[in-house]
């Protein structure tokens, strides 16, 4: 062997922390290095905060013939945020292509190969692109927070966020996403291929929801509560619905299901050739 | 140096790789040959670590690459040329890459440069050629300026000047002191471009040496004699210890005799020849010998088109 190359300007010590952070920094690059990523967000946003305020806007056009049960139920941030069903299809979508666009396109054997430490790769790619939604999240949620009180205030059915429950639901409405895209990861990590991680995804999240409804009361709400879309609802509900989980409830379900899903998908990273 | 022991694959029923030793030593260029689908890109994938060995041991510089932080500075590996989001473009890939392991973003600037991809580096990937997709491809094993490098299958779809470069890049890379491992299973290619050979066919080890040995064991070795005496001929070579084949009704092929002795014999007996020539076995003869029980992985003889990937 030749001893006649200089050595080799690995950082030094590799530890793994620098491992889980270069892999990070990786994943970040990947994201803003292709186009879909950006439209998939601004998709995100515009349908979040636009979808809440068509829907508030039209309640505050019929608001003078509410009924009583209607007015006194009312939650000031249910409309607002229905936007959320539809944004986290997107960024379920997003989650599942941060893995299988890498199987498809075989980059996998490049990002396996740079570093071989699996499951930290995961934990970088799972952290980096929740960071990412979180920040959109956040972004989306609060602008259709401020959009959706704004066109309540002249029906003085607006709410502040210094409000009881408002600031926590706004909060709860992120976590929903961000949770979401867990998620949508650890499907696209065990699945590994775009086409069906997307077709579980868009059945956990549409068409479960709808078959369960179809259950003979009350099996239909007892299950319903527990599905991953209604739990992620119940975050960000202000006033308590009757078939809702507690917005806790709702967040230690939610996680659940993502613990669940990154825990298989950690498993099978490794067990799996790539 | 790279050192595989009692390396085994096996994918379900399949063998891929079937207890395989060899050691990929620095400072030259190791072909490593086999037909298609005979293991070397299994081979290759265990050791960068995205397959894991059913059973044996493959290590890079000692180590098994899992255990590797940072590997990009260790070892390089070209194993897919396809393997870019069509998508980003070429800098971008390379950008992404050298992130992982902590590798400066000029370094991605020189490797762009040594590929001759300078040009098209803000192009998306999506619109290259197989050739180019290549290039970024050894630009990538390249970036952490490794001193283990492993291609498969590096000159697929590049042009005559391409093939002649990743040759000339491979040379230079090993006389640098380096290790080379190159996958081929064009033969031809290979004598002009490895020092070294491993050969396996059905994931077994068949051969491993220099080209010299392993052109030099084959029984490719032989005399062709053209004579209008044929049999007559024969059947005195046969008498003095050489093996005799007929091609034809006038060619005979003549093993363990020398052109020399073939004719004084033959002048001795007052038969005409019109030709008599050594024929050196190729670096293809000897693989075509070695891999001849292999039959499952050949076309047929009279096929033109032979299966590439």
């Amino acid at each position: 062997m030749s001893q006649t190359l200089a050595p080799h300007h690995v950082p030094v010590p590799p530890t793994l922390p620098r491992v889980f952070m270069a892999a990070a920094r990786a994943e970040w690059t990947k994201l803003r290095t292709v186009r879909s990523t950006l439209w998939v967000l601004i998709f995100t946003t515009v349908s979040t905060v636009g979808l809440g305020a068509l829907l508030t806007a039209l309640e505050v056009s019929r608001w003078d013939h509410l009924t009583v049960t209607e007015a006194t139920g009312f939650d000031p941030l249910l409309l607002g945020f229905a936007g959320i069903n539809l944004a986290q299809l997107s960024i379920g979508v997003l989650g599942v292509l941060v893995m299988t666009s890498e199987y498809v396109t075989g980059t996998i054997k490049l990002t396996f190969g740079a570093t071989p430490q699996r499951r930290l790769l995961f934990a970088a790619k799972v952290t980096t692109f929740s960071s990412v939604v979180a920040v959109i999240g956040l972004v989306s949620c609060v602008s259709a927070f401020f959009v959706c009180q704004a066109l309540l205030a002249p029906k003085h059915a607006g709410v502040s966020i210094s409000d009881p429950g408002v600031l926590r639901a706004v909060i709860g409405g992120v976590a929903h996403l961000v949770l979401i895209a867990v998620i949508a990861v650890g499907v696209g990590a065990v699945l590994r291929r775009t086409a069906g991680a997307v077709a579980v995804l868009f059945a956990v999240l549409l068409v479960v929801p709808g078959l369960v409804a179809l259950l003979p009361s009350p099996w239909n709400d007892d299950v319903t509560r527990y599905l991953p879309s209604s739990a992620g609802v119940a975050m960000s509900a202000v006033v308590h619905f009757p078939n809702l989980l507690s917005p806790a409830g709702g967040l230690l379900v939610l996680s659940g299901y993502a613990t669940a899903t990154l825990a298989l998908a950690a498993v099978l990273l490794v067990r799996r050739d790539a | 140096m790279i050192e595989a022991q009692q390396l085994t694959k096996r994918y379900g029923t399949t063998l891929a790789v079937d207890d395989l030793t060899f050691t990929v030593a620095a400072g030259q260029v190791t072909g490593f040959l086999g037909p298609n689908g005979s293991g070397k890109s299994t081979t290759m994938r265990m050791i960068v670590g995205l397959d894991a060995p059913t059973s044996g041991r493959i290590t890079v510089a000692g180590r098994g690459y899992g255990k590797l932080r940072f590997p990009l500075h260790e070892v390089g590996a070209l194993l897919d040329a396809h393997a870019v989001h069509p998508g980003r473009s070429a800098r971008n890939h390379l950008v992404w890459l050298a992130d992982t392991n902590v590798i400066p973003r000029r370094r991605v600037d020189v490797v762009l440069a040594m590929v001759g991809l300078t040009e098209v580096a803000h192009r998306r990937a999506g619109t290259f050629s197989l050739g180019m997709g290549q290039r970024i491809g050894i630009a990538a094993a390249l970036l952490g300026d490794p001193q283990v490098l492993i291609f498969d299958e590096p000159i697929n779809g590049l042009d005559p000047e391409g093939i002649l470069w990743v040759r000339r890049l491979l040379r230079s890379l090993a006389d640098e002191g380096r290790t080379v491992l190159v996958s081929s299973h064009l033969m031809a290619e290979m004598a002009l471009t490895a020092d070294h050979l491993i050969v396996i066919g059905r994931g077994r080890l068949l051969a491993s040496g220099s080209v010299a040995e392993f052109i030099e064991r084959t029984s490719g070795h032989h005399v062709r004699v053209a004579t209008p005496q044929a049999p007559g001929l024969a059947a005195l070579l046969r008498e003095k210890g050489a093996t005799v084949t007929a091609n034809g009704a006038e060619e005979l092929s003549v093993k363990g005799m020398e052109c020399r002795d073939v004719g004084i014999l033959a002048a001795g007996a007052g038969l005409t020849l019109y030709e008599l020539s050594a024929q050196r076995a190729s670096l293809e003869d000897a693989y075509m010998e070695l891999t001849h029980e292999h039959a499952d992985f050949r076309a047929p003889a009279d096929s033109p088109l032979r299966s590439t990937r």
